[in-house]
C-alpha cells in the first residue's frame, strides 16, 4: 500500500537522493568515457506506465483478465477478457523482448521500434521514493548535481522551462556551481550589445560592474546570498558569448523539424509545445555546446497526474514524448544527422507511479512503484525484471490484491540501482558515489543491471 | 514528542474554548527588536519582504522608524481591501479594492474616479469575443491581481498573502480549474482573513471552494448510503492534509494515515458538485459551460436546471480522520471540523508555520529560528486573526531582523516592488497599464499559473536558482525602460495619441536638507528603496557607478578615463578608494540633479539619467533578495 510520505518523497527522491551530508563526492572515479552524456527525462506527477505497457491477452491471460478487471472502468467499457483482447488489438502493438511478449500503445511508434531494433531497455517493479529526502527542503543536491560533481570538469544542462532540484549539486551555498539552466539556448547570453533606450550605457555600466563585483566577491561574507546571483552572470556572461559563437558557426538555424515540436501547427506540434521547445534546446546544447560541458541533461514533461479522465491525457503524453516523429524521435533523429545521438543515453523515470486499480473517476490514484525506460545507442535491449508479476493478482505480502482499490506494483528494485547503473556508463564507479547506498538497496532476485549498457 | 504533547495541550485548550479569541496583536514567541533596532533599514526590509516595497512616501517611512515597532507594523501589516499608509488612497479605488471581482468591474468599467485610457479599460474585460462566442478572459483577472498589488488604495500585503494562499498554499492553477472560480476563491479567502477569521477557517473553506472542487476533481465524489458505495478518488483526500496543513502521516504512523485518514477524507469529499448557470455575458461561452460559485452543499436545482443531490450523495455518517470523529450533514460541515482538528495536529504545528515563514520571510532557516517560530504560532494559532498576528510578530521580531536572515526574490517580488517604488500615481497605469505581465511571462511568473502545479509557484530559494530569471531580469534592464518609463502615451484605436502622462521623480525622490537633489542622496535613496538593503552592501563600487550614471550620464570607466587609453581596466573597490578616484566620486555625488528644473529638456535629462540608475540596480545582484544584515 501506498505510503504518502514515499509518494511525496518520490520527486524529491528521483531528483535528489541520500546525501552522506559532510563526506566528499568528488572521489577517484574511474575514468569518464569521453563525450557520454545522461539525460534524465522526468515524467512529472506519477506517470502510469501500465497505459504504456499492457499484458498481452494471450501471453499473460491470467494477469491481463485479472488487470483488466481492475481497470476497465476507467474506459468505461466492459471489464471481460475479450473485451480487453479488442482493445488491444485497437490500441497496442505486441513487442516480444526475450521470453516476454507484452502490448505498447500504438501512439508510442519511436519507443516501439526502439525496443525492437534493441536500442530501449525497461526496468520493471522500480521502488520510487527516499526515506532521506524532506518534503520541505529544497536546498539540497540532486543525483545530476552529484555525478557532474563527481565528474569534475563536467555540468548537468536542464533545458526545462524552471530549474530543478536533479540538478543542484552538494556544495552548500554553491549548489549551482555546475548546474546550467538553458530553456532556450538562443537566447542564453547576457545583454551586450543592445542599445536599447539608453544607447546601451545601462549595459556597458553592468558589464563594467559586475567585472569588479566578480573580482571582488570575497569582500562578501561566505554565506552571501548574492553569491549564488554572482554565479549566474559569471556562468551566463561566459558561456553566453561561447555558445552563441558555437551556435553560429556550427547549427546557425535551428532544424526544421525540431522548430515544427513547438511552433508546427496541430497534429505535427506536440500537444506540450514546451516539451517540444526542450527538445530544440537540448539539440542545440548537445551539438553546440561544447561550452558547456554537458555531461548530464535534464527535460521533464508534465500533466501526467491522472486522477481523472486518464486514457485520453496519456494518449496525447506518449504520443508527445515516444511518438513516431514526435519529441525523442525527433530529436534523436536531428542529432543523429549531427553525429551526436551515439553517447547519449535517455534515462526516463517518473517522481511516483500510480496504482493500478482505476478509480471510479476515469484515472488512478498515487501509487509508490513503476517502470523505468533507458534509451539509446548504448542500451542492450531487454527486459529487466517480471513485467506483470502474477503475485500482484492475489496480492505480494503486505500489498493488496489487484481486484481491492490500492493494489499498486510492489517496487522490488530500487532506483538507486537503475540509476547507478547509467552513472557507471558515464563514468564507471560513479554509481557508487552519487548512490553510496546503492548496494544495500533492493534488487529484484535474477536483476543484473550491469549489462544494461554497453 | 515535544510537539505531540503540545499538540495534545492545544487541542484541549482550543476545543474547549479557553484560548481567548481577542488580545493583543504580538505574538509572544518572538522576541520585538529592540527600538534602537527598529530604524529606516527595518521598516524598509518589511515593506521589501510584506508588501512589495508598498507605495510609500519617505516621510511615511520615517513615521514608521519613529512609532517604534509594535505600533508600526499595526499599520503597515493589515489584511482590510485598503490600507491608507501602505498604499494612500489617490481616487475611487480604494471602495473597489474589497474583491479582485470588484476591482476588474471597476477597472473594466473605468469606474474609479480617475480616466482609464480605453486600451487599458479593454484589457479587464471580462468576457472576450471569439466568433459568435466569448470566453472568459484569465489575463483580465491575472492583470487584475497585479492591480491589486501594485495600484494606490489597494494593500499589497494583502495581494501577497492572497497569491501565496491561491498559488502555494491552496492551489488551483487556470491550466486545470476556470478563472473565475479560482477569483473567488482567493477573494473569499481574503474575506476571511479580513474577517479576522482564524486560519483553519480559511483553509476549511478554500477546502470548500468550487476552484479545489474542480481543480482536484472530487467535484465528481459520491457517496451512496444506502449501499455503502463510493464513488470518487484520493488525490485531494492526500493533498488536503499534506498541501493545506504540512501532515505527511508521519506522527500517526503510514498504516493509519494511509489506511483511516487518507480513505476516510476521500469519503468526507463526497457531495460537492458544482452549480452551473446560463452565462452571465448571455452570449454562449466558447466550449465552455458557466460553473458558478460558491458550491451549494444541499440537494436543489442548478441554474440549468441540473439537479444536484449534494447533501444526499455526501457520505452522512461521521468518519474517522486524524484519530478523531468527524461528524457534519455536508462536506462542508465536515471540512471545517477537520480543519478544527488538522491545524492542531503535531505535524501541521511543527510544519505549517515554518512553511509560512519559508515562504515570507527566510531562506535561512536554522534549527533555533524554526523552534522560534513553532513556539510563536502555538501561541496564537486557532485564535481571532491569529495569521495576522503571527506575521506581525515575525516581521517585528528578531527572528526576521536578523543578520542570518535572507529572502529571495521571486519573480513577482522582484518585479511588482521595482514598479510599486518608483512608480508615481495611479494615473501612469491608467494611461498605459504600467505593471508588466509581459515580462513577468517571460520568467514563468504568471499568476494563478503555478510552475510546480498543485505544490505551487516559484519561490524565492527556486528563483534564485533558476538563472534564466536572472538573465531575464538583465537584459530587460538594458533593453527597455522597465519601470521607469519617461512618458507614457494613451493611444485611441487609430494610434493617435489621446493624452500623456510624464514621469517627475522629484514627486516621490526627497531632497535633502538644502532642498536640493544630489547625485549622492539620489543615488542612495533609489538603491535603498529598490534593493531594501539598509547599505551593508551599499559600498563605493555601487556608489561609483551609480554617481557616473547619474552625474554625467555615462559611464564610469568615461568619467575616470574619458579617452579611453585603458579601455579593458576593471575597476575594483580597492582602487575606487584610492584618494584620487574616491575624490573624484565623491565630487559627482555632489553633483546637483535637476529634477526640479523649470526648463522641460533640463528635467526630463535629468529624470532620463534616474531611469538609467533605476535599471543599473534592478540588475544588481541586490536587487535579488532582502538581507537581515
Amino acid at each position: 500500500m501506498i505510503d504518502r510520505r514515499t509518494v511525496l518523497r518520490g520527486t524529491a527522491a528521483l531528483l535528489l537522493a541520500a546525501l552522506d551530508g559532510g563526506r566528499s563526492l568528488r572521489v577517484a572515479c574511474a575514468q569518464a568515457a569521453s563525450g557520454r552524456i545522461i539525460v534524465n527525462l522526468m515524467l512529472i506527477g506519477g506517470a502510469d506506465l501500465r497505459q504504456l505497457f499492457v499484458p498481452h491477452p494471450d501471453a499473460q491471460p491470467e494477469y491481463a483478465a485479472a488487470f483488466w478487471k481492475a481497470r476497465a472502468r476507467m474506459t468505461g467499457q466492459r471489464d471481460d477478457i475479450a473485451t480487453y483482447r479488442a482493445l488491444f488489438s485497437a490500441q497496442y502493438t505486441a513487442v516480444a523482448m526475450g521470453a516476454t511478449a507484452f502490448g505498447v500503445h500504438n501512439g508510442a511508434g519511436w519507443l516501439i521500434s526502439r525496443l525492437r531494433d534493441g536500442g530501449a531497455a525497461i526496468v520493471a517493479n522500480v521502488r520510487t521514493g527516499d526515506p532521506h529526502a524532506s518534503e520541505y527542503d529544497y536546498d539540497r543536491d540532486g543525483w545530476g548535481g552529484r555525478l557532474a560533481y563527481a565528474l569534475s570538469e563536467a555540468n548537468v544542462v536542464s533545458v526545462s522551462p524552471s530549474p530543478s532540484v536533479f540538478a543542484q549539486g552538494p556544495i552548500a551555498n554553491n549548489r549551482n556551481a555546475q548546474a546550467i539552466q538553458a530553456p532556450e539556448p538562443r537566447q542564453f547570453a547576457l545583454d551586450e550589445t543592445t542599445a536599447g533606450p539608453f544607447g546601451g550605457l545601462v549595459a556597458s555600466t553592468l558589464t563594467d560592474y559586475y567585472a569588479a563585483r566578480q573580482l571582488d566577491a570575497a569582500l562578501l561574507p561566505a554565506n552571501s546570498p548574492f553569491h549564488r546571483i554572482l554565479g549566474h552572470e559569471r556562468r551566463l556572461r561566459a558561456l553566453g558569448r561561447e555558445l552563441n559563437a558555437s551556435l553560429a558557426r556550427v547549427v546557425p538555424q535551428r532544424p526544421e523539424p525540431l522548430r515544427l515540436l513547438y511552433q508546427g501547427p496541430s497534429g505535427i506540434g506536440l500537444a506540450d509545445t514546451a516539451f517540444g521547445l526542450q527538445c530544440a534546446a537540448l539539440f542545440d546544447c548537445i551539438v553546440a555546446g561544447e561550452a558547456l560541458k554537458m555531461r548530464v541533461g535534464y527535460m521533464e514533461h508534465g500533466n501526467w497526474d491522472t486522477h481523472v479522465n486518464q486514457p485520453p491525457r496519456m494518449a496525447t503524453n506518449i504520443a508527445d514524448v515516444f511518438g513516431a516523429g514526435k519529441g525523442l524521435a525527433t530529436l534523436t533523429q536531428e542529432l543523429a544527422r549531427f553525429g551526436a545521438a551515439r553517447d547519449v543515453v535517455f534515462v526516463i523515470t517518473s517522481d511516483f507511479g500510480r496504482q493500478i486499480v482505476a478509480n471510479t473517476q476515469g484515472g488512478t490514484d498515487h501509487g509508490s512503484g513503476s517502470y523505468s525506460i533507458v534509451i539509446g545507442d548504448a542500451v542492450r535491449g531487454a527486459i529487466f525484471g517480471e513485467m506483470f508479476p502474477v503475485r500482484e493478482i492475489t496480492g505480494a505480502p503486505g500489498a493488496r490484491p489487484l481486484d481491492t482499490f490500492g493494489a499498486e506494483i510492489v517496487g522490488l528494485t530500487s532506483f538507486e540501482r537503475v540509476l547507478g547503473a547509467v552513472c557507471d556508463w558515464v563514468a564507471a564507479g560513479s554509481g557508487d558515489v552519487v548512490f553510496p547506498e546503492r548496494s544495500a538497496s533492493p534488487l529484484e532476485p535474477g536483476v543484473d543491471l550491469a549489462t544494461m549498457l554497453t | 514528542m515535544r510537539s505531540v504533547a503540545l499538540g495534545t495541550i492545544l487541542a484541549i485548550v482550543f476545543l474547549t474554548g479557553l484560548v481567548p479569541t481577542r488580545g493583543s496583536f504580538a505574538a509572544p514567541g518572538f522576541e520585538t527588536v529592540a527600538a534602537s533596532a527598529w530604524n529606516r533599514a527595518a521598516v524598509e526590509r518589511v515593506l521589501q519582504v510584506f508588501a512589495y516595497g508598498g507605495r510609500v512616501s519617505e516621510a511615511q517611512i520615517l513615521k514608521w522608524v519613529a512609532l517604534g515597532p509594535t505600533p508600526a507594523i499595526q499599520e503597515m501589516l493589515t489584511f482590510a481591501p485598503s490600507n491608507p499608509q501602505l498604499a494612500p488612497p489617490v481616487d475611487a479605488l480604494a471602495e473597489a479594492a474589497g474583491s479582485l471581482r470588484q476591482l476588474q468591474s471597476a477597472l473594466e468599467s473605468s469606474d474609479l474616479g480617475g480616466t482609464l485610457c480605453p486600451s487599458v479599460q479593454s484589457w479587464f474585460a471580462s468576457f472576450v469575443p471569439a466568433g459568435g462566442e466569448v470566453f472568459y478572459s484569465y489575463n483580465a483577472v491575472q492583470r487584475t491581481w497585479l492591480a491589486g498589488a501594485h495600484l494606490r488604495g489597494a494593500n499589497p500585503f494583502r495581494h501577497k498573502i492572497g497569491l501565496w494562499l491561491s498559488n502555494y498554499l491552496m492551489v488551483s492553477s487556470l491550466q486545470v480549474t476556470k478563472i473565475h472560480l479560482i477569483r473567488d476563491h482567493y477573494d473569499a479567502a481574503l474575506q476571511r482573513l479580513g474577517d479576522g477569521a482564524p486560519f483553519w477557517q480559511v483553509l476549511a473553506e478554500g477546502a470548500s471552494s468550487a476552484a479545489i472542487a474542480f481543480e482536484y476533481g472530487h467535484r465528481l465524489g459520491t457517496f451512496n448510503n444506502a449501499t455503502g458505495k463510493f464513488s470518487g478518488s484520493e488525490d485531494f483526500a492526500r493533498e488536503f492534509h499534506q498541501l493545506f496543513f504540512k501532515i505527511n502521516g508521519v506522527a500517526d504512523g503510514a498504516a493509519y494515515h494511509e489506511g483511516v485518514t487518507i480513505p476516510n477524507t476521500a469519503r468526507l469529499l463526497t457531495g460537492m458538485g458544482i452549480d452551473k448557470a446560463p452565462p452571465p455575458s448571455g452570449v454562449p461561452l466558447k466550449g465552455d459551460n458557466w460553473w458558478t460559485t460558491p458550491i451549494d452543499f444541499t440537494d436543489h436545482v442548478d441554474g440549468t436546471g441540473a439537479s444536484l443531490l449534494n447533501r444526499s450523495l455526501h457520505h452522512q455518517a461521521p468518519l474517522e480522520i486524524l484519530g478523531t470523529t468527524i461528524a457534519g450533514a455536508t462536506a462542508a460541515e465536515k471540512l471545517s471540523e477537520l480543519a478544527r482538528v488538522a491545524i492542531l495536529h503535531p505535524e501541521s504545528l511543527d510544519n505549517l508555520p515554518v512553511e509560512i515563514v519559508r515562504f515570507l520571510g527566510d531562506d535561512n532557516l536554522t534549527a533555533p529560528k524554526m523552534d522560534r517560530i513553532r513556539q510563536a504560532w502555538a501561541e496564537v494559532v486557532g485564535t481571532e486573526n491569529d495569521l495576522l498576528k503571527f506575521l506581525r510578530g515575525y516581521a517585528t521580531s528578531t527572528t526576521f531582523h536578523s543578520p542570518d536572515t535572507f529572502k529571495y526574490r521571486t519573480p513577482f517580488d522582484h518585479t511588482i516592488t521595482a514598479w510599486n517604488v518608483t512608480n508615481l500615481a495611479n494615473n501612469e497605469f491608467y494611461t498605459t497599464y504600467s505593471v508588466p505581465l509581459a515580462p513577468l511571462g517571460t520568467m514563468n511568473a504568471m499568476p494563478f499559473v503555478p510552475v510546480f502545479r498543485i505544490f505551487g509557484h516559484q519561490t524565492g530559494l527556486s528563483s534564485a536558482n533558476d538563472s534564466a530569471i536572472f538573465r531575464s531580469v538583465y537584459n530587460n534592464a538594458t533593453a527597455t525602460m522597465g519601470p521607469a518609463d519617461s512618458e507614457v502615451a494613451c493611444r485611441d484605436s487609430r494610434g493617435a495619441v489621446m493624452w500623456t502622462w510624464r514621469r517627475e521623480w522629484w514627486q516621490i525622490i526627497p531632497p535633502n536638507s538644502r532642498g536640493i537633489y544630489q547625485v549622492g542622496d539620489v543615488a542612495r535613496w533609489l538603491w535603498q528603496r529598490l534593493t531594501g538593503d539598509s547599505g551593508a552592501n551599499y559600498t563605493i563600487l555601487e556608489r561609483a557607478h551609480l554617481a557616473a550614471i547619474l552625474a554625467r550620464r555615462t559611464s564610469l570607466a568615461k568619467v575616470i578615463d574619458p579617452l579611453r587609453r585603458r579601455p579593458s581596466t576593471v575597476y575594483r573597490t580597492h582602487e575606487l578608494q584610492r584618494e584620487s578616484l574616491s575624490s573624484l566620486i565623491a565630487t559627482l555625488e555632489s553633483t546637483r540633479l535637476e529634477l526640479k528644473s523649470p526648463d522641460q529638456a533640463t528635467r526630463s535629462r535629468a529624470n532620463t539619467s534616474v531611469a538609467m540608475a533605476v535599471n543599473f540596480i534592478r540588475a544588481t545582484p541586490y536587487a535579488f533578495a532582502v538581507e537581515g544584515r
